[in-house]
This record gives C-alpha cells, sequence and structure tokens, in this order.
C-alpha cells in the first residue's frame, strides 16, 4: 500500500508534468454527430474484398461495399444490388441448377458516382478466380465453369491465363443482367455469392492504384460508407457515403480502433473510448457479477462449434468404442455452467444452434454419464483407464482454449482415469502440425461458418477426401448422403440429407463435441438498432451497421 | 585526432555489413525452419489456394534461391513484402511504423536520462538519508515491475480512475504520455542507480579529495572533477539504453495500441511473416549497431583517457 502510494505519486507528478508540457486533452463529449467507435483487435491485413478473410478484415468491408446479395437475421439470403435473390420459381435459376441469372437494381452507384453495372460483377467474379489473386475463397468457386482450370494455373503463360479468363462462365448480358454458369449444380452457390469475397471492385481503380487501391483517398466502394482514412496499425475512420444509393447511415462516422490486446480493448471501454467492447473470453463471469457493467451485457452466438477433434488413424481412437467412452465421459455442463458462468452453450452434436439442419438431439446418447462411459472404456479394454496409451490435447493457446484444455484433462482423469498430457501450439505450428500433418492425438478445434449452410460444417471436415478431414474420418455412409446433399436442388431433402450424414457422423463419435460457443460483448446504454446475425464479423452487427444509431 | 576518429568510425561502418549480412542470413534459416509457414492457420486454406500464394511470393522455389533473392534485394535495400500486409511491402510498413517507435523511445529517452541522472546524482550526494533511501525503494520498486503490469496500472489509474489520459491508440500529444512513461520508468531507475554508484566511486577517489583540499568551490569540483569521470559508466548504460528503447517497446506497444514497429515484429512472428520479421531484424540490427557506435565516440568525447586509432 505504502508502495503503491509512492507508486501514485511519482508517476503523478511526471505525468502531470507532461500534460502541462504537451497540453493533453482526453475530454469527451457525446453528440448526435459522435462517431460509433468500435475496435477491431487488429490492423487489416487487406481491405481488398477478394484477398479478405479474417472476420475484422469482413467487419470493414461490410461498411464499404455491397455484393449482389447478403443475409438476413435469420440467415436467410437478401437482395442487395441484385434485385431479388435468384429461384428457379423466378427465372433466376435454370430447372437444372447450372445458369444462374442476377438482375440489378436500378440506380446503383459507386462512391464515386458512377454507375454500377453487371461489368463490374463481371470483372469482380473472375478475379476471385484469378491464380495470380490466390484468393483465400477463391476455390469456393470452382463450380463455375471453367473456374477449376483457370484457378490451378498459378505456372501458365499470361496469354493461355487469359483465354482460361475470358473462358469462365461469368458473363455480363447486359449492363443489368449478370449471367453466371456451372458446370454442374451447386445448391450453396448463392451462399458463396454473398460472401464477402464477391463484393464488387473496380477495375478501373485497381488497375490505376495497383495494390494501394484499398487506401483512403484511392478507395472506390459501393457500401453505406466510404473511407476516409486509414492509420495503419492505428484506426479506420469511415463516413457516411453521400452517393448511397440504399438507406443512408443514420450515424455520420464509424472510428474503428485496433487494439490488439483483449484486456486494453475492455480498459478503454471503461475509460468511454469505445462504445461497444469485447469481453475477454474467461472472465465473463467478472462482468457478469459486476451490479454496472452485467446491464451493458451482450450475448452474441455466432455458428461456432467447438469439439475435441480425435485422430483416427493412431492407437487407442481407432477403437469407436473409445472414442464414444470419451465423448459420454465429459461433464460438459461443469464446463458452462460452473467455469463460465452460463456463457455457451453444451454440445453432443456438431451443427450449432441457427444454422439449418440444427437438431439438439442428436449426440443425446453422449449426454454426461460416467459409470456408462467408464464401462465403456472397460469394454475397449481399458478398465478404469489402465494401460491406456500416452495420449497428448494439441491445441491453441488463445483465448480460453487454455483453461478449457486442463478442464478436460481433469475431466478425463476423474470420470475415466485417462492421463491425457498437454501440448499448446502457437496458429502456424498448429496449423502445419494437426491441420495439415494430422500430428495429434486428440486437438481442440473451434469452427465458425464461413456460409451458413450445414455443408460447411460438414462436408469439408468430415468427407473422408477432403483436404481439411483432420480425424482422418472415412466412412462410405458418410460419404454417400454427402455427395448426394452437395448436388440435392430441394432444399428440404438437402437438410434432411445433411441432417442423416450428421447423424452418421457423431454416431462414430470422430469427434466429442462440446460446446457451441458464445461471445460476450459490452455495449454502451447509448447505442441503438444493432441487430446481431449468425454470420457477424468481429464487430457484433455489422451486416446493419448503417442503422445503429447514438443517443445523445 | 579528428582524423583518426572518422577513420575509426568509417571502419565500423565498414564492418556493419558484414554483420549485418550474418544477421540476415541466421534469422532467414531461424524463421524458415520455425514449424508452420505464412499460410498456416487454424483454420487452413484449401491446397490450390496455397498453390497459388506459394507461387505469387515465390515460396515454391527451392530454399537456397528463395535465400539468394532474399540477399540480392536486401543488397539493393529492398527488405522484400510483407505476406501478411498484401498491399504494402517491408520498407512502407517500417517507414508507416517508425515515427511512432523513435517519438515513443525519443521521450522515454529523455525522461529516464533526465529523470535518471539528477536522480541518482541526489541520491549519492545524500547518501544514506531518506532522498536516499527513497529513491533507492523507489528504483527498486519499478526495476521489479515488468513493463505490461506498469503500463495496465496506469492506464487504470489515468484513463479509467481519473480520466486524464486516453487508455490507448495514438494521434495526439496526449497519447505518448502513458506509454512513453510506461517505458521510460525501468531504464530511468536502472541510469540512477548506476549514476548513484558511479558518483559515489568517484566521490572517494584520491583526485576529487585533491580538489576539495585546494580550496576548490564545491560546484566545481563536482561539475569539472565528479560528474564527468562519474558519466563514462553512464554513458555506456545510455548507449544500450537508447538501443533497448528504440527497439524494445514490443510489449509496451501492445498494451497501449500504439502503431509502432514494435507490435508489429510480434505479429510478425506470429503469423509467419518472413518478409516482414526478417526486414524488422535488419533494421534493428542497423539501429544497434549504429547507436553503439554513437556510445563508443561518446565516450573519447568524456574521457580524454580514450582514444581511437
Amino acid at each position: 500500500m505504502v508502495l503503491a502510494k509512492q507508486f501514485v505519486a511519482i508517476a503523478g507528478l511526471l505525468a502531470l508534468v507532461l500534460i502541462v508540457a504537451c497540453g493533453g486533452d482526453s475530454t469527451t463529449t457525446q453528440s448526435p454527430d459522435s462517431p460509433i467507435r468500435l475496435n477491431l483487435g487488429g490492423e487489416p491485413n487487406t481491405l481488398d474484398p477478394q484477398l479478405a478473410s479474417s472476420r475484422l478484415e469482413i467487419s470493414v468491408l461490410r461498411q464499404l461495399s455491397q455484393g449482389l446479395l447478403g443475409f438476413d437475421q435469420d440467415l436467410n439470403l437478401t437482395p442487395l444490388v441484385a434485385s431479388a435473390v435468384p429461384t428457379v420459381g423466378n427465372g433466376g435459376i435454370t430447372a437444372d441448377g447450372l445458369i444462374y441469372t442476377f438482375k440489378l437494381k436500378d440506380g446503383v452507384t459507386w462512391s464515386d458516382g458512377q454507375p454500377l453495372t453487371a461489368g463490374d460483377f463481371e470483372y469482380t467474379f473472375k478475379r476471385i478466380l484469378s491464380p495470380d489473386i490466390a484468393g483465400p475463397y477463391s476455390a469456393m468457386f470452382t463450380a463455375i465453369k471453367g473456374g477449376e482450370d483457370y484457378l490451378m494455373a498459378p505456372d501458365a503463360e499470361q496469354s493461355i491465363k487469359d483465354s482460361l479468363r475470358d473462358n469462365l462462365g461469368i458473363n455480363a448480358a447486359s449492363d443489368d443482367t449478370l449471367v453466371i454458369t456451372l458446370v454442374a449444380p451447386n445448391p450453396t452457390f448463392l451462399q458463396k455469392v454473398a460472401l464477402v469475397a464477391g463484393a464488387p471492385v473496380r477495375q478501373d481503380v485497381v488497375e490505376q492504384f495497383g495494390a494501394a487501391w484499398t487506401e483512403a483517398g484511392n478507395h472506390v466502394g459501393n457500401g453505406p460508407y466510404v473511407l476516409t482514412e486509414w492509420v495503419h496499425q492505428d484506426h479506420i475512420t469511415l463516413e457516411a457515403n453521400a452517393k448511397y444509393w440504399g438507406q443512408a447511415p443514420m450515424q455520420n462516422t464509424i472510428q474503428f480502433s485496433m487494439i490488439t490486446d483483449v484486456n486494453a480493448e475492455l480498459t478503454a471501454y471503461k475509460a468511454g473510448d469505445l462504445d461497444i467492447a469485447q469481453i475477454p473470453p474467461g472472465t465473463e463471469s467478472g462482468i457478469l457479477g459486476d451490479a454496472n457493467l452485467s446491464e451493458q451485457v451482450l450475448a452474441a452466438s455466432q455458428l461456432t462449434s467447438l469439439a475435441l477433434f480425435l485422430n483416427l488413424t493412431v492407437e487407442p481412437f481407432d477403437d469407436p468404442m473409445v472414442r464414444r467412452a470419451i465423448a459420454t465421459g465429459i461433464d460438459r455442463s461443469s464446463w458452462t455452467e460452473k467455469v463460465k458462468n452460463g456463457v455457451g452453450e453444451s454440445a453432443t452434436g456438431w451443427l450449432p444452434p441457427g444454422l439449418p439442419g440444427y437438431d439438439a438431439s442428436v449426440g443425446s446418447a453422449y449426454d454426461f454419464n460416467a459409470s456408462e462411459a467408464r464401462s465403456m472404456l472397460a469394454e475397449a479394454g481399458y478398465p478404469e483407464g489402465e494401460g491406456f496409451p500416452d495420449i497428448s490435447l494439441t491445441y491453441v493457446e488463445a483465448g480460453d482454449q487454455g483453461l478449457m484444455a486442463q478442464f478436460l484433462q481433469a475431466q478425463l482423469l476423474e470420470n475415466l482415469g485417462i492421463n491425457m498430457g498437454l501440448t499448446p501450439l502457437d496458429p502456424p505450428s498448429y496449423g502445419q502440425q494437426v491441420i495439415g500433418g494430422r500430428q495429434f492425438g486428440a486437438t481442440l478445434l473451434a469452427w465458425s461458418a464461413d456460409y451458413p449452410d450445414p455443408e460447411n460444417f460438414l462436408a469439408g471436415l468430415f468427407a473422408s477426401d477432403s483436404f481439411l478431414d483432420i480425424t482422418g474420418y472415412a466412412s462410405e455412409e458418410f460419404d454417400r448422403l454427402a455427395g448426394m446433399a452437395a448436388a440435392e436442388l430441394d432444399q428440404k431433402i438437402r437438410i434432411d440429407l445433411w441432417d442423416q450424414a450428421h447423424q452418421v457422423m457423431i454416431a462414430d463419435a470422430p469427434i466429442a463435441p462440446f460446446m457451441f460457443v458464445e461471445q460476450y460483448f459490452l455495449m454502451s446504454p447509448n447505442v441503438h438498432g444493432l441487430t446481431l446475425t449468425g454470420v457477424d464479423g468481429a464487430i457484433p452487427g455489422d451486416t446493419r451497421l448503417a442503422e445503429v444509431y447514438l443517443s445523445p | 585526432m579528428a582524423t583518426a576518429m572518422l577513420k575509426y568510425a568509417a571502419h565500423r561502418l565498414f564492418w556493419m555489413f558484414p554483420v549485418l549480412f550474418g544477421i540476415g542470413t541466421i534469422t532467414f534459416f531461424l524463421m524458415h525452419a520455425v514449424p508452420g509457414g505464412p499460410w498456416d492457420e487454424t483454420k487452413n486454406l484449401p491446397p490450390p489456394v496455397v498453390a497459388n500464394l506459394n507461387h505469387r511470393y515465390d515460396l515454391d522455389d527451392p530454399l537456397l534461391i528463395q535465400y539468394g533473392k532474399f540477399i540480392g534485394n536486401a543488397a539493393r535495400g529492398d527488405l522484400g513484402i510483407s505476406y501478411t500486409f498484401q498491399d504494402r511491402d517491408v520498407s512502407q510498413v517500417i517507414r508507416q511504423g517508425l515515427p511512432a517507435t523513435t517519438i515513443l523511445a525519443g521521450l522515454a529517452f529523455l525522461i529516464s536520462v533526465g529523470a535518471g541522472i539528477p536522480l541518482g546524482m541526489i541520491a549519492a550526494a545524500r547518501q544514506n538519508t531518506a532522498v536516499d533511501f527513497v529513491s533507492i525503494a523507489l528504483a527498486t520498486v519499478f526495476a521489479s515491475v515488468p513493463g505490461f503490469i506498469l503500463g495496465i496500472l496506469l492506464i487504470m489509474i489515468f484513463s479509467v480512475a481519473w480520466d486524464l489520459l486516453p487508455s490507448g491508440g495514438w494521434g495526439s500529444p496526449s497519447h505518448v504520455v502513458l506509454p512513453a512513461l510506461a517505458l521510460s520508468l525501468l531504464p530511468m531507475t536502472f541510469i540512477a542507480r548506476v549514476t548513484r554508484a558511479s558518483v559515489l566511486e568517484v566521490l572517494g577517489e584520491d583526485y576529487v579529495r585533491t580538489a576539495e583540499a585546494k580550496g576548490m568551490p564545491p560546484l566545481v569540483v563536482h561539475y569539472r572533477h565528479v560528474l564527468r569521470n562519474a558519466l563514462v559508466p553512464v554513458i555506456t548504460i545510455i548507449g544500450a539504453e537508447a538501443g533497448a528503447l528504440l527497439t524494445g517497446s514490443f510489449i509496451i506497444e501492445t498494451v497501449f495500441s500504439v502503431p509502432g514497429i514494435g507490435r508489429l515484429f510480434v505479429q510478425g512472428i506470429m503469423q509467419r511473416d518472413y518478409g516482414l520479421i526478417t526486414g524488422l531484424v535488419i533494421f534493428y540490427a542497423t539501429v544497434i549497431t549504429v547507436v553503439n557506435l554513437i556510445t563508443d565516440l561518446l565516450y573519447a568525447a568524456v574521457d580524454p583517457r580514450i582514444r581511437y586509432s
């Protein structure tokens, strides 16, 4: 205490001198024109829609550009620049599911006032597939005629690349009509069109400025806001787009800061420097217990599932009985209720709530039951965990995953007598060893939706021929159902097929489902009109930020 | 004498290049030896995308060819491209981050030297009095509190409790105060302690007693004989600290969200941005080499016994 007083005294003195010297000014006043102050959590690596992939980039880009389609609050497709969502019924999709026709709304303009045409979208979709751009979402668009050949030709001569590009099934039939031809039916194609990767970019701007076209001053978009300032590593300022063709934004300015440290972000919020801040994962219970702050909590469910993935190619996880014993031997509710104070939801299945095809009853066989789990383990040849091989849990030390790993370690020991070591890795090592190299026993993996469809949660991770088949799971039945679903144009039948595939996978237990992740934020009481959706990026409510307003 | 010194400086500057070459080489191969590459993440990219990215950044060349290209470019002053910030090259990224880091380090340097030396001198002059004990106690406290805790503590006091200064960010003079303070306190206490010890040692020297015995006024004794001699070890420390401040603000920049190169360096390592890391290491090495040279030259200016040839 004495030390603290001395510390305060000396630090106060020094600061006072400096404040006088520098003429400090940090008072903030609220006015109707105040900016909405949000934290991205870091510097966007890029603001090029075809190169962007991280959640913070997506949050900025949604304000600057709008593609043909978007998602509404219930995750249904909704038209943005397109005048309607193409369907077979309205003639937008041919009955064979191969040709998509997008009609553009009248009067859509770029932020410099030029009209936005179907030709701009033709340029954009061809750019997505360019091997030279190497966009992270490019491989999702290979259903487009010629797309795979073009994408896989990074070494080709320029003339060959040009002809591959010209032969893509992407054509502006007129200024307001874009026609895209697929090689095979792709029932989730429109959801992919609604990704930020499908946001339009303008050829003349990209060609004039090169990579620097995304800088403030050069950037031209078609969203409710324009980029007026990008001070790298520090902040981004957006102003209302005077040429916006839709409903003008409620608040004139958005200021995105780039505080990387989650605790610093929380402190900034408490100091009144941010209007919304993330609650550092693992500290929710402290905030929820605070009489003042608990009133400002905003809970966002984000279509994110988390499970213990098991490596089926090594002992003892090649035995389904062992995997089922583990799935049954974890008391999930003691994590969500006791450790997390109700943040997040226990999961026995893999498809998260809110996603089409979600079924709460899937995996109910794995509801926690220690004695049943122990008898399954005994049946597999390891009574009370005796003789169980050495296993380790590999995870990325981020957020509260370290705590979660320790919790799971304790659960397996207590309920099954299994000793599990812990191996924390940084993201690139994890990517190489676990995802790329399958060098792990068990791993904690969270999966968030790229697009809100069961296909995005199941096809890549569990189909035996997928590069992301982390566990080495190979089931003929699953592959058969997934193959049928991938080509099924009837939405109801398709979701039903995925539901069946989901149940097959869960019964085989390549994963022990653990929880559906929720993220908690603090939101200042004078922020109004925020709409959360399951596809939000780093900023909650980023799909409709233009509707947000501040009360004085 | 001046020409001898110039020759010495030129000699040292010449040797900088093999040193930088060695450091660049070691960093290049170390970074490539670390598991995981720039495209490895917890949600990996599809193989065709990785192939295209490797092609775009020449990462599909054999490692030695990549190394050759890196050295060739670096020799021409081109530090290559950043893999994370795909629209900017490394020199550009460093240039964007350098002003913030320099301002922060400069102010922290001024505070630590401006407060550290007087504090040490006062403590020495009033040895074993309350002033001495308090300054040593403070020095011990600041020296043992890690920067990130000090940073958070400063934010809690000045931003949250008193609402005097912003909690983070950059752009106005008020943004600089807290990070500079947090960065300067450790070197300040270090400088104060070295100054105190050094002054005490010189005070006991025969020539000081002789000067006092001659009847020289105490102020003259202190300035001409004590301070100048006591400063030689202090300058060594100050030189090292200047380099350390410029290159060592990783944590403080992260805590206060300062858009400097220290924060970039941490991010670069986390994301295996080979280009950014090798570029920054070469930049840091250059800064430290130059600062060390300046320190050595300053010795000669302060201590006539030191001569370079």
